[in-house]
């Protein structure tokens, strides 16, 4: 039995985008491991890293890469390794292609490295912001199980998952960013007649 | 506006007479807090701030100059934290450029960027830094994207070299 911390680094209100899949690895993973722990990055107090067995680190892509509040943490446990977790990553970005977020991987593993961190893989979502809306999601409630597997049985892992196609997921981010669009100018124009 | 030198350490203003120079350390801006509501209201950011100014002068700059730290293959936070509020720079919609989906800039304005990146920096570091430039520019009309890595005391003379490069 292990003990697991699970690093939301995503920035404060993107942590939205990757609860729903932070919710369901916690499901996967309670029931065998001796505790599974969340934190985010805005609470987060780094003492903490060194009680755990083995830490995800699992945020929302920030302009392709690792989001400024997760190379904050790294930054804060720069040099303070006396215990060696094992890492593995959860990331998710909203462009359909998952190997959008392998640059962020890189940046994990050039932070472990330096750290003498054992890095053990990631699981990358792509499409984030909508997948959960869409038949996909049940292809990635399934990738998130056999990543919760691979870290319960502390092996190295390499998995991606998107929506089904590209056609669907243009269609699905079109009709998405419409909706949101529209629901903000609604919300803005409400504003204004309550100023008025 | 025509050419935009952003930095996040003192650099010297004889060697970039024609840039407007952005200190990071002179300006305040607050953190992106990554809702995505720019996007959803028409590139207006929630924060006004430094930032807001900033970001229009990336919009028109045809010549851009980073000057950063680099660290993990990645920019600094205090860098990174000022390309994450340029997030208002780009369009809500995926546009599919060369293969891949992303968001397009809002400018379409013909740019050069280069970056000049300081720190103890392995190859690995370099590699994965260069491959971030090319990606995090794919969706702008970035017409070429160099960067140049020295240490830290260094720095001055890799800016000799690049001293004059925003003169016509």
């Amino acid at each position: 039995m292990t003990k697991i911390l699970i690093i939301d680094g995503s920035l404060k209100h993107a942590h939205q985008f990757v609860e729903p899949f932070i919710q369901r690895l916690e499901v996967y993973l309670s029931p065998y491991a001796e505790c599974v722990d969340t934190r985010v990055a805005s609470s987060f107090d780094e003492r903490t890293f060194f009680e755990y067995d083995q830490v995800i680190l699992t945020f929302f892509n920030s302009l392709d890469c690792v989001p400024s509040s997760m190379l904050e943490i790294f930054q804060r446990l720069e040099g303070q390794m006396d215990h060696h977790p094992e890492i593995y990553a959860l990331i998710a970005c909203d462009e359909y292609e998952p190997e959008k977020c392998d640059l962020s991987e890189k940046v994990i593993q050039c932070w472990c490295k330096r750290e003498n961190l054992e890095y053990q893989g990631a699981l990358k979502i792509g499409s984030a912001l909508f997948i959960m809306n869409t038949p996909a999601k049940f292809v990635v409630s399934n990738s998130i199980k056999s990543f919760a597997k691979n870290i319960l049985k502390q092996e190295t892992v390499n998995l991606k998952t998107t929506m089904l196609t590209e056609r669907q997921f243009m269609k699905t981010s079109r009709h998405y960013w419409d909706k949101e669009i529209k629901k903000k100018k609604k919300h803005n124009r409400r504003k204004q007649s309550i100023k008025k | 506006m025509r050419n935009l030198v952003i930095t996040d350490r003192d650099v010297s203003g004889n060697l970039f007479n024609n840039s407007v120079i952005v200190n990071l350390n002179n300006i305040t801006y607050s953190t992106c807090t990554g809702a995505l509501e720019c996007l959803k209201n028409n590139g207006i950011c929630y924060f006004k701030d430094d930032m807001n100014l900033v970001s229009r002068w990336m919009n028109e700059s045809q010549l851009i100059i980073y000057v950063t730290q680099v660290k993990y293959g990645c920019f600094d936070v205090k860098f990174k934290q000022m390309l994450e509020r340029l997030v208002v720079n780009l369009e809500p919609y995926y546009t599919v450029v060369e293969g891949e989906t992303c968001h397009l800039g809002v400018s379409q304005l013909n740019k050069k960027l280069i970056v000049i990146g300081y720190g103890e920096v392995s190859e690995q570091e370099k590699q994965v830094f260069e491959q971030l430039l090319e990606e995090t520019t794919l969706g702008y009309a970035y017409t070429s994207v160099h960067a140049y890595f020295c240490q830290e005391d260094e720095i001055e003379d890799a800016l000799q070299t690049f001293g004059g490069v925003d003169h016509d």
